[in-house]
């Protein structure tokens, strides 16, 4: 037997939903009939329903359709990892994996440590992406410009390999903590090298506005500008977090301390190489 | 076009047994399901581009290192979606300590892409005002509103009853309506 009074308590948590025509035939029925006695039911409804449409009508832009890729990347990295132990067992898979990671760093750390062809004919400076924790930023970047291309070119092989050794021993990292933390460090490094291309863009353009004397155009710039020096300042404090998450609470400690001294191991090491191939 | 085979004709749960017996193609499939689902939510918690993306790849790192706790009888999505609802709280909440102790070094909204200044004060505003909601209020009117989840599979996600979750809804539609006709006065008093 269907109760046909009903009360505003009651009554009022199926608003929303007779609102949006979501309700069956005899629940519609009774809140109709509800809403024809009750003043107060019935103005709720037309509040509802603006509130609802308001709602609606804030739609999140589509990220960029990179990013899908980005994520499946990064999770199928770390459900390699977990699942390797129950499948992935054997010998000459374990081996693949191993190559397959170490390919990775050498890749990562080629890409950080020295300015691809791109980035240097572009005069930017890639190892920028890493020092993101050091205060002397430029004068990392000037290190690198004193340095001849053509001999670090042959050079890099060693350089990375020691610098990979350096940040395996310090960090006391097995093969599983690799795999996690390296994913991470290259998604870093992807948009730091996205930020400071923008970066980059903005600068000029704000140059070009301040020459021009284009006062319109300062605002909108500088609000990107400062967002995306945020947005940059935001993504380290991200990938400690991360970081923070994938390794042990000693081995995060030896990361932290370590992203400090990048610039002078790098610059060790470099000296060392140097003088050894001399 | 963003690819949508996403394993069709397997369920969630069969996607799940197939990772847990070793093979790691059936997590890329579920991801491809729900990222976008996810970094929506992800993206109303949390307000920004960047802190939605890593959100999402937490909740499936989370996904896999949990695949085995998960129940049989369990849902699959729900499930899911609670991971994610917490670690964006828990993010927040860290988050509020960092800004606290850096005072201010972040804020929400930022990183969206490129809006325009009329359509980002109509957000702001609805963010606002969302903002001024309980938390559990504000999480159910996200994923009725913008998710499109029935009220059952609110109420399992927060771990409430249906009747609660009617209730969480209509209380903070009523809320939000009166914060928005608030600022809507003072927008067009302007």
């Amino acid at each position: 037997m269907v109760r046909i009074s009903m009360k505003c308590e009651k009554a009022s948590l199926f608003l929303a939903d007779y609102v949006q025509n979501r309700l069956d035939v005899v629940t519609r029925w009774r809140i109709a009939r509800h809403i024809g006695r009750c003043n107060s039911c019935a103005s709720s409804i037309a509040l509802l329903k603006n509130t609802l449409e308001i709602l609606q009508m804030d739609m999140l832009d589509e990220p960029p359709l990179e990013m899908w890729q980005e994520i499946k990347r990064n999770v199928m990295g770390v459900a390699l990892s977990v699942s390797q132990p129950q499948t992935f067992g054997s010998f000459p898979l374990r081996k693949v994996l191993s190559s397959a990671g170490v390919i990775l760093v050498l890749c990562l750390l080629a890409w950080i440590v020295f300015p691809s062809s791109t980035a240097r004919s572009e005069g930017k400076n890639v190892c920028l992406h890493w020092t993101f924790f050091n205060s002397d930023v430029w004068d990392f970047c000037n290190f690198f410009r004193q340095i001849d291309d053509p001999k670090l070119a042959k050079l890099t092989p060693k350089i990375e390999e020691k610098f990979k050794l350096k940040l395996k021993q310090e960090l006391q990292l097995d093969t599983q903590d690799e795999s996690r933390l390296f994913p991470l460090l290259k998604t870093f490094s992807d948009k730091m090298k996205g930020y400071w291309d923008k970066y980059g863009s903005i600068t000029s353009r704000l140059s070009a506005a301040v020459e021009k004397n284009e006062t319109n155009d300062l605002d909108g710039l500088l609000m990107d500008l400062h967002a995306m020096r945020k947005s940059w300042t935001d993504s380290r404090w991200r990938l400690i977090n991360d970081v923070a998450y994938v390794l042990d609470k000693k081995q995060f400690a030896r990361f932290l301390i370590f992203t400090e001294r990048i610039p002078e191991e790098l610059r060790v090491i470099c000296n060392e190489i140097s003088e050894n191939s001399q | 076009m963003i690819s949508r085979k996403c394993g069709i004709g397997k369920t969630d749960g069969q996607l799940i047994q197939r990772f847990l017996g070793g093979d790691r193609e059936s997590v890329g499939m579920l991801v491809e399901r729900y990222e976008r689902k996810l970094y929506f939510l992800c993206m109303r918690i949390v307000g920004n581009h960047e802190d939605a993306l890593e959100m999402v790849q937490k909740t499936f790192i989370q996904v896999i290192e949990k695949a085995g706790s998960l129940q049989k009888s369990s849902s699959f999505s729900t499930w899911m979606y609670r991971i994610a609802i917490n670690l964006c709280y828990n993010f927040l909440r860290e988050r509020k300590v960092y800004a606290q102790a850096l005072s201010g070094l972040s804020s929400l909204n930022e990183g969206r892409f490129y809006d325009s200044m009329e359509r980002e004060e109509e957000r702001s505003m609805v963010q606002e005002s969302l903002k001024s909601l309980s938390e559990k209020q504000r999480l159910t009117i996200i994923l009725k509103v913008y998710q499109n989840l029935s009220y059952q599979e609110i109420a399992e996600i927060l771990g409430c009853q249906e009747v609660t979750v009617r209730s969480h809804f209509h209380l903070g539609l009523k809320k939000l309506a009166i914060k928005l006709k608030h600022y809507g006065e003072d927008f067009y008093e302007m």
